[in-house]
């Protein structure tokens, strides 16, 4: 868990912030209307951030030697 | 042929898009197997950041179930009822022990057992015995009754010439070391409290007032009395009325006497509800007066001396516990109250004192 917490650290706050709305359970509109984005602009920042947080934890679990198969 | 961004591949499996943006997509899916693949990885790394960010979620609680819920509800109601059937037997159990001992105490026999021995009891046996005791005296060729009654409420007052009944009996008995007899002096004093309090009329008084019950307080004189007004009683005393600047005035009583001043009583109140009386007069009315309610007293001392025979301007105790008398030539002036001598003393000074600078 302190892994996943580590690898959210590393996204920019408007990136987390839209990562956590969603996984929330909020729906495009909604994470648009709480963050005053664009509800094109939810989609791509959801890809930014999905990635980097993968990204993030699969580098820190290479880092310690750990299987960090990447899908 | 345009290939689907990524974004909106996200947006599309989020649910995201219209429905016509939805339509598009999958007819462009249906074609194209990069644009699957890379839908495929997509979904892949959703589930992974969901399977990620679950790990942060704090731990589930699971609600306990309807049966351990319905399990505790009856535990809880079962101690409740324990509890309660343990106070009503407590109950029960002082109640019986209570009408117990409140039997035992109403059937058992009279004289006898440890409440016959109370203070309250002997109290009221000995007040029963002087009633009695009383009844019997006054049945002629009754037996004189060892133990004379302290009666506080003398029926009636004996007249001057006639025997006083012996007060040492009374002082030596035992009922003088009860305090029942204040509750029957207290009943029969109610009437003369009521008159006392009563509010003065303002007029120059033409009711008259015999003050015929025998009190055995002393707040009360023989005699016909009037009842007047203060502007009334002084126009007829043509000087001050005797009193204590700063109390409340309750009732002053005028008696008039032959070829003098009238005698004045003026009747004040102190702040603890007490009744103090000045009395003004000629020096044998006054005396006599004293006197007289001395020895109807029952509880006050005996008359120490005479009076009269005190020179003039000098201060005589005529009763220490009750009243204070000064005579200056032939005139007395005397306060009356329970209050200690001390104080009467100090206060017929100051009535004195106030007086002679009038």
């Amino acid at each position: 868990m302190a892994s996943v917490q580590d690898a959210l650290n590393t996204l920019t706050p408007r990136d987390r912030e839209i990562l956590l709305l969603w996984d929330a359970g909020l729906s495009y509109p909604e994470i648009a209307a709480q963050t005053g984005l664009a509800v094109g602009a939810v989609g791509t920042t959801l890809a930014r951030a999905r990635r980097r947080l993968v990204d993030a934890h699969d580098r820190q679990h290479s880092g310690t030697g750990t299987d960090a198969a990447h899908s | 042929m345009r290939h689907i961004p990524e974004e909106e591949l996200h947006a599309y499996l989020d649910q995201g898009l219209s429905r016509t943006q939805c339509v598009e997509i999958e007819s462009h899916l249906a074609a194209c197997s990069s644009c699957q693949a890379t839908r495929d990885g997509i979904a892949a790394l959703r589930d992974r950041t969901t399977a990620l960010l679950a790990t942060l979620a704090p731990p589930r609680t699971i609600p306990p179930s309807f049966e351990s819920l319905r399990r505790r509800a009856d535990e809880a109601v079962s101690a409740r009822r324990r509890r309660l059937h343990l106070l009503a037997w407590a109950a029960s159990l002082v109640l019986a022990v209570g009408l117990g001992w409140s039997a035992s105490v109403i059937f058992r026999p009279r004289g006898g057992g440890s409440f016959a021995e109370g203070p309250a009891s002997r109290a009221v046996q000995a007040h029963t015995a002087s009633r009695l005791d009383t009844l019997r005296a006054g049945q002629p060729g009754a037996a004189p009754s060892p133990i004379r009654p302290a009666e506080p409420t003398q029926p009636e007052r004996p007249a001057p010439s006639a025997p006083q009944p012996s007060r040492e009996p009374r002082r030596t008995s035992a009922v003088r070391s009860v305090a029942y007899p204040t509750h029957a002096d207290s009943t029969t004093r109610r009437p003369d409290r009521e008159a006392v309090l009563s509010v003065l009329n303002t007029q120059p008084a033409p009711e008259l007032t015999k003050l015929d019950s025998p009190r055995s307080s002393g707040e009360d004189f023989d005699g016909m009395w009037r009842t007047m007004s203060w502007d009334g009683a002084q126009a007829e005393a043509g000087k001050p009325l005797p009193h204590i600047d700063g109390l409340p005035v309750v009732q002053i009583q005028v008696q008039n006497a032959e070829g003098t001043r009238p005698v004045m009583v003026v009747a004040q109140q102190l702040a603890s509800g007490q009744v103090i009386r000045t009395i003004e007069g000629s020096a044998a009315e006054v005396s006599q007066l004293l006197a007289r309610r001395t020895m109807t007293d029952v509880d006050s001392v005996q008359l120490r001396g005479d009076s009269s025979t005190h020179t003039a301007a000098g201060a005589a105790a005529i009763d220490p516990s009750h009243s204070m008398a000064m005579q200056v030539g032939d005139r007395m002036l005397a306060i009356t109250g329970d209050l200690p001598s001390d104080s009467l003393r100090a206060m017929i000074r100051r009535i004195n004192a106030e007086m002679r600078s009038k």
